[in-house]
This record gives C-alpha cells, structure tokens and sequence, in this order.
C-alpha cells in the first residue's frame, strides 16, 4: 500500500463511546454527527483492524467535522491508538499510547460546511508499535481546554468521517 | 452579589450549548464570548440600583428580588424571543 491510500473509514456509526466524557450523538441534516462540547474535553472511540496491505509507515488520521455555530475561531482535535497486540494487549483496561495533537484547526467560514484537518503519527511508539493484520481502537478528542494548543471556536465540533490514511 | 467564576462558566457553556443545539451562528471566539458573559454579570452588579430606581416605590417595596428579576427575564424573553 502506497503512501497516501486509506486504510480504513469511520462514521459516527462506528462510535464505541467511552464511559466518560463521551461525545455526543446528534444529527444535522440527518448526517449522523458527533458533537464535541466547546468548554470540556469529550472523546470517541472507533475499533477498526490494519488491513494486511498497509506498508509500514506512518499514519494520517484525517478529521472531517463540521461547526455547529462557529464561523470563526479554531478548534485542536487529538488522537491516540490503541494497539490489540495477538496474546499481549489484555483489552480489560485501556492501554491507548499518548494522543498526538493536529494543533489549531480554523473553523469552515460558512456553517455546515466540513472541514477536513490531519493528525499525523509516525511508524513505531507514536502509533502503539500497530503493525498491519492487527486490530486496534483509535480514540479522537476534542481538546476544549487547550492543553495542546488554544482551542478558541465557540460551540460545538461536529465530527462526520474519520479516515486513516497511510502517511 | 455577582455569579461566582464557575458560575459564569455555566452561562459561557450554556449559552453555547443552547446555540449549537439551534445551529445559531456565533461569530466569535469562545474567549471573547466569554468575556460579554463576564461583562454583562458586571452590568448586572452596576445597575441593580438603577433597575430597582426604575420602579415605583410600591413596586420597590412590595415585589421580592425574585420577583424583580422575574419581570426583567420575562420582558427579555418576549423582546428578544429568547427562552
């Protein structure tokens, strides 16, 4: 698999939400969308498998969400991999590796319209060591407080597609 | 008395709630939407004096606060059609 191929695609159908600070399901236009609130952290969380293709690189994860009332401001979306190693990874507690930050993601200028931002990994410890043939969960966050970088849009951020790519 | 910090973050993140939930445009920037919130609860604080100056000296006497503030909610609501 090439540099740039998609490797697997997730909708807010896919959503296995987390216990805690989940984001929530809503729709817009009757788009299945999850919104992800503007004052506190909320996450996602999408399983999915490496398809036996992928080459070895690194990851793009590609956002595409929507503002519910901004037409301004920017918002930070992070992720983080979770890695299903084959007799190794006990799936009783979570073992997500440190979410990697896209850094400020403007606003679409017209509300309804998506935008589409990166959070990229590269190969190895940044992506949980996943390799191709393995399953794995993938964990998006809005980071509303700002830990990463100053997440300044106002109301919600509507998430419709997430998209791993082979960097 | 003003609404305490938390407190005023409760009506920075209501307000927006509410209007991603209507899809209503905000074309601002959180911080600067939370600082009109900060703004107008120090309009409050300012002008409680006035507001109550407003007043007949029956009204003044005989409404509670409550119920002085139930007027002013209910005369913005139906201004502003805000719920």
């Amino acid at each position: 698999m090439a540099s740039g191929h998609t490797l697997a695609v997730f909708t807010p159908l896919h959503n296995e939400p987390p216990v805690s600070i989940p984001a929530t399901f809503d729709l817009r236009n009757n788009i299945p969308i999850l919104d992800f609130d503007p004052t506190t952290d909320e996450e996602a969380v999408f399983g999915g498998f490496l398809p036996s293709n992928y080459a070895g690189g690194g990851l793009t994860i590609t956002l595409v969400w929507m503002a519910s009332t901004a037409i301004t401001g920017n918002t930070v979306w992070q992720v983080a991999i979770e890695r299903w190693e084959d007799d190794v990874t006990d799936l009783d507690s979570d073992s997500f590796a440190a979410f990697n930050s896209g850094g400020q993601d403007l606003a679409p200028s017209v509300s309804g319209e998506p935008s589409y931002d990166d959070v990229t990994f590269t190969d190895g410890v940044d992506m949980d060591s996943l390799v191709g043939n393995e399953a794995f969960r993938l964990k998006v966050r809005r980071d509303a407080d700002s830990t990463s970088a100053t997440d300044d849009m106002a109301g919600d951020a509507e998430l419709a597609r997430v998209i791993v790519k082979e960097t | 008395m003003a609404l305490t910090a938390p407190e005023r973050t409760e009506v920075w993140a209501k307000v927006m709630s509410d209007e991603s939930s209507r899809r209503a445009l905000i074309a601002l920037d959180k911080n600067i939407l939370k600082a009109a919130v900060v703004d107008v609860d120090n309009w409050v604080e300012s002008n409680q004096v006035s507001y109550n100056n407003a007043l007949s000296a029956a009204a003044q006497a005989g409404l509670t606060s409550k119920q002085k503030a139930l007027i002013l909610l209910e005369i913005l609501r139906l201004r502003y059609e805000v719920t």
